[in-house]
This record gives C-alpha cells, structure tokens and sequence, in this order.
C-alpha cells in the first residue's frame, strides 16, 4: 500500500477520535467543535514525533544491513 | 416541605459492582431489591445459557489456537457475565484439538453470550448508583436506560436526551467508521470466527454492526484484499469510540440526574441554593 494512502486512512481515523474525545470531554457541543482543530493538530503531532522515534529506534537498534 | 440531605447511601457501592460482576443480580440482593435481582439473574443467565445452548458451549473455540491462555478471553464482551463465563471457561474450555463442523447456530449463541455480558455491565452501574441511593424518579431519563439506548444504536442516548446535533454527528462518525471498514475489509470482519477479537471491538456498535452481519451471511474471502488490516481496525474502533459516546450519555445523565434531585430539595445545599 502507498505511504499517501496509509496517511490519509490514519487522518481520517485520527479525525473520528479527536472528535469523539472532545465530545467527551466537553457536554456542550459548541466549545467541543471550536477545541476539535486544536486537538487534532496536537494528536497527529504526537503521532509523527512517536513515528519518527520509531523509525530512528529501528534504524539505529534493529536494521540488519 | 420536601426532604434535604445527600441521597441515602443504601450499601457499598463496589461490593454492588463486584457482586454483580460475578453473578447477575447479586448486588441488587446486596441492596435489598430481591425482585429486581431475581428478574435481572433470570435475564442476563438466561441470555448466557440460551447462546451457550446454541453453541454448544463452543464459542470460545472462534479463538485462535494460538490465542487460547487463562485469560485469553477477558477482552470478549462475555467478561462483563464474569461468573458465567468462568463457568464456561471450566465446563468446555476451547474444545477438543481435534477440528470439528461448528453447531448451525453457533453464531446467534456467541452474540447472545457477550450481549449477557454487556447486559451485566449495565447492570453493573444500575446497582452502583442504587448503592449511592441514586433512583430516578422518570424511567426514561434512568442513566441506565439511556447507556443501552446509547449502546443499540450509536448517538440514539444523546437524541434521547435532546442532544440532536451531537446524535446525529455521532451516529454519521461512528457508522460511516463501521461502514468505510467493512467494505475495506469486504465483509471480513463480519465473522467471530474469523476475527474473534476485532469482532469484540466492533460489537460495541450495537445494532448496525449485528444486524450487518446477520444480513451478509458472513462472507467467504474471495480474492486478496489489500486493505483488510485497515478495514478491520476501522469498524473496531467505531465500536470502541462508541464506549466514548455511551459514557458521555451516562455521565450527563447523571448530572441531570443531580440537577434535579438539587431542584427537589433532596441534595445538601439545596436550601443555600434557593436562598
């Protein structure tokens, strides 16, 4: 599978989390909507920093060549 | 003039979970409802055992060889049924070694088996808030109702409770989830035996995901499927952040509760309130 394609799958299943997170976290719909943006930004980043220690881990620890 | 003080606590209300988590209605017992726990034991085994009948108690033997342990089956929606499903586990196990043709009915009995251990999960905090001295006064606004509401059908709690908005965007998220991954997945995932632990996921769905599989038939894989890993996770997690939307009902559900016992005078502080 493409790598464009595994992004796009895991931003819009990042995108159903984030919502139903702030849904959780917030009863009224308004100010659950406005933080969405903001927490989402924050998710995929936390995921890219999490790949990238990932990916440095296996380069570094576990790469065969 | 009506009452003030905190609701009067009735029991402990872990000793209520944890009786209940091992036999169906024992909490209630504890907290001296023995009808309600004799109607509630009666209900949730009787789920257990009907689906244990039509299996053949072979439900379990859906997981993989590889998979089997002690506590294998913790993550199956037969956990909330802690007591039966141990019983299960002592009584049948994960079969024979030796291969052979599942019971017609296996299916509809392992969906009857985790719908009791769901059934005992709500009857779980049904006696948690009995324990607290919490009772509704409105059967349709019990926090108990409304959780399996939420549970059948996704964001039908948050309709119920005059949330329209949030309903409708929970229901389009969470279906459309189940719906993009199962065509992903071509159906594969429809299938315990194939998927016992991703089918636990999607479980929590309710009524789209169980309907969905009764209606397909489980499909055989007909050809190689590029995205199945992906189409799996995905209607899994939409059962799982429906567990989200189910305690988003129940925790407002609990707050309205209070407002309103606040406004009939029955919490401490009521009287500075009006004051």
């Amino acid at each position: 599978m493409m790598l464009a394609e595994h992004v796009l799958f895991f931003l819009l299943l990042s995108l159903a989390i984030v919502v139903m997170s702030a849904f959780y976290s917030e009863p009224e719909d308004a100010p659950a909507l406005r933080s969405v943006p903001r927490r989402y930004g924050v998710f995929v980043l936390a995921c890219a920093v999490i790949a990238v220690v990932m990916l440095l881990l296996e380069r570094v620890f576990a790469s065969v060549r | 003039m009506p009452e003030s003080g905190p609701p009067e606590r009735r029991g402990d209300p872990n000793v209520a979970v944890l009786l209940t988590w091992f036999v169906p209605g024992a909490g209630h017992l504890y907290l001296g409802r023995a009808r309600l726990a004799l109607v509630a034991f009666l209900l949730v085994e009787g789920l257990y055992a009907l689906g244990w009948f039509l299996a053949d108690g072979r439900a379990f033997e859906f997981l993989n060889p590889d998979l089997r342990g002690p506590l294998a089956t913790l993550l199956a929606p037969e956990a909330g049924n802690l007591g039966a499903m141990v019983l299960h586990l002592r009584t049948s196990g994960f079969g024979s070694d030796e291969p052979l043709p599942f019971p017609t009915w296996i299916h509809l009995g392992s969906m009857l088996s985790a719908l009791s251990g769901l059934l005992n999960v709500c009857l779980c905090t049904w006696a948690h808030l009995e324990a607290r001295g919490v009772r509704p006064t409105r059967p349709g606004r019990h926090p108990v109702y409304l959780l399996l509401c939420a549970w059948l059908v996704p964001g039908l709690g948050h309709w119920l409770q005059g949330r329209r908005r949030r309903a409708a965007m929970v229901f389009l998220m969470l279906v459309g989830l189940f719906a993009v991954g199962t065509w992903l997945a071509a159906g594969t995932n429809l299938s315990r035996e194939r998927h016992f632990y991703y089918w636990s996921g999607q479980f929590l769905l309710g009524a789209p995901a169980l309907v969905t599989e009764m209606l397909s038939g489980r499909p055989p894989v007909a050809s190689e499927l590029p995205h199945v890993d992906v189409g799996l996770l995905y209607a899994c997690m939409g059962g799982l952040l429906n567990v989200l939307a189910m305690l988003d009902v129940f925790g407002v559900a609990e707050q309205r509760l209070a407002g309103d016992e606040h406004a009939e005078g029955r919490l401490s502080g009521a009287g500075e309130v009006a004051a």
